[in-house]
């Protein structure tokens, strides 16, 4: 089983700085290089795969592989006639964006202590290194011996797999906040809560938001995962219940699901990040 | 106004101090200058009065205070602007009012009016990544401005920047000289700046670091209106200097062969 690929967000970027590169070259004269010829390829290579899998599929048993038009009548069905797929959306996003805020809270906040006190940092480090390490799938078990299969699971699962990231990124870009711009605080006579919310936190941000995406994927497949294996509720549980019926086409409606989702969420967490830190997609800043 | 007495500075368990018996005065609205050779301690004193460096041994008095620490009467532009990439030119500007807790809309006008003064209005809501490397220093020179201080302590500021540039921005400081009773510690060197700006010079040697010498500059004020350079007392002040620091060079590179010798060579295999 390996989840790693199918639920990483990896997606999005990809796509974005595909579309960013023809942007380069538009200035060469060329229908290809320009916005609509990029979009006429996609569509038509698209439209080309879709026939490909369809004239495939049809050859093939239902059971094995589902063609294209019967994969579309899957998501009518559970998205409209009976509606299924919004209640396991609810189910694996609730706990995920709860848990995740959480970890994100307490991630900051342990990582920004970490990287301002050495002693604690020292005490601390071994623990957060190991944990991180470990892949938080392989606690599964025990947090349902711990928590049951319910949202405290969910919340335990997500926490823990997104709050390692963050604490390491933040406790990184701590570390790695500009002497030179600290100089300005202390100059100023700034306490050392005024020298954290001026200095540390905003040169600190880019660093989090690092770490924040890292936390994202790992709580996704941490979720997922979960889902598949022991609670079988929720998209994971969609899964897998329609994998065990040999229900092919429905199987690709939670997983197209899944991508979306993680779609959004990157894409959420960029508009984020444009938003909080509108000085670092402006002009590249140099030292002097 | 500005009493440094007896300053040393060493760093860990060198034997050499970076700094040995630094004593300087400067009086309310003087404008010295630190001029040395590379590695003559002279950032490293600002950093001792500006209290961001313990010293070893001696005092420094600002306004007849002790300054062991940073203060309110003291402001620094650093030689890399060090503006915050965060922040738009009026709240980098306004920075110091901030940690002074100053509410907002009061020091928004007074890093205003300090940001008018050097022309960047027009930039207030720009980003530093998006001007120039001289408004940036403006920025910088407004941030220090605002807060009023008593003593200000410039570590090369226009160090970094093209001639032109600079040559604007000194004309500029010295209109600031001129309007407030502001007293200047200026580290820099460049000969030609220091004879520019200043009442006075300090002239700083190496290993370790000291004082030369002291001159005063007596060309007319202000210099901006007419070639001081073309000047007598230009041209000897720098001749003099200039001599003084080629000496310094010379005696260093010297003392660091000697040093040399008595290392043991190290033979190719």
């Amino acid at each position: 089983m390996t989840p790693k690929p199918a639920a990483h967000p990896g997606g999005a970027p990809v796509r974005a700085s595909a579309l960013h590169h023809s942007h380069h070259r538009a200035t060469r004269r060329g229908f290809l290089y320009t916005r609509t010829g990029v979009w006429t390829v996609r569509i038509v290579t698209f439209v080309i795969l879709i026939v490909a899998w369809e004239l495939y599929a049809s050859g093939v048993s239902r059971a094995l592989f589902a063609p294209p038009s019967a994969i579309l009548e899957s998501i009518i069905e559970l998205t409209i006639t009976d509606g299924t797929l919004w209640g396991a959306l609810a189910i694996s996003i609730g706990a995920l964006i709860a848990g995740f805020g959480l970890a994100i809270v307490v991630g900051v906040l342990i990582g920004l202590f970490m990287g301002r006190f050495r002693t604690l940092e020292y005490v601390l480090d071994p623990y957060v290194s190991f944990l991180y390490a470990l892949p938080s799938i392989a606690l599964i078990p025990l947090l349902v011996i711990w928590f049951g299969i319910d949202t405290e699971l969910r919340l335990a699962l997500v926490f823990i797999a997104g709050v390692f990231p963050v604490i390491i990124n933040t406790m990184a870009g701590v570390k790695n906040v500009d002497v030179e711009l600290l100089d300005v605080a202390r100059v100023a006579c700034a306490s050392e809560r005024q020298v954290v919310t001026t200095v540390v936190l905003p040169g600190a941000m880019p660093f989090i938001f690092a770490g924040i995406r890292v936390a994202l994927s790992q709580a996704l497949v941490g979720v997922i995962v979960a889902e598949m294996t022991a609670i079988i509720t929720g998209l994971g549980g969609m899964i897998i219940r329609f994998a065990n019926f040999f229900q092919t086409a429905n199987l690709f409606v939670p997983i197209l699901a899944i991508m979306v989702v993680s779609v959004a969420l990157t894409a959420g967490l960029k508009r984020l990040e444009r938003r909080l830190m509108p000085w670092d997609h402006r002009h590249a800043e140099e030292g002097a | 106004m500005l009493d440094i007495q007896h300053v040393s500075k060493s760093f860990g368990r060198v034997a050499q101090p970076v700094l040995d018996d630094f004593s300087l005065t400067a009086a309310e609205g003087e404008f010295v200058s630190l001029i040395g050779p590379s590695g003559c301690g002279k950032t490293t004193l600002l950093r001792i009065v500006a209290g961001l460096l313990p010293a070893t041994s001696g005092d420094v008095t600002v306004a007849g205070v002790p300054s062991v620490g940073p203060s309110r009467d003291k402001a620094v532009v650093f030689q890399h602007f060090n503006l915050f990439p965060w922040r738009t030119t009026l709240a980098n500007a306004a920075y110091g009012l901030e940690i002074q807790n100053v509410p907002k809309q009061e020091r928004e006008e007074r890093a205003m009016r300090w940001l008018r003064m050097l022309g960047l209005e027009k930039y207030a809501h720009h980003y530093p990544g998006e001007i120039s490397g001289g408004m940036r220093q403006r920025v910088g020179i407004a941030r220090a401005l605002a807060i009023e201080p008593k003593l200000l302590l410039m570590d090369e500021p226009f160090g970094a920047l093209d001639a032109l540039t600079r040559e604007h921005l000194q004309g500029e400081l010295q209109k600031i000289a001129e309007q407030t009773s502001l007293t200047i510690l200026f580290v820099t060197h460049s000969i030609d700046e220091a004879v520019y700006l200043s009442d006075r010079i300090v002239v700083m040697g190496t290993h370790p670091g000291r004082i030369i010498r002291e001159f005063a500059v007596d060309l007319r004020r202000p210099r901006y209106d007419y070639n001081f350079r073309a000047e007598p007392e230009y041209a000897q002040i720098r001749g003099e200097i200039w001599g003084m620091l080629e000496r310094e060079l010379a005696e260093d590179e010297e003392r660091s062969d000697a040093a040399e010798d008595t290392t043991p060579m190290e033979t190719p295999a």
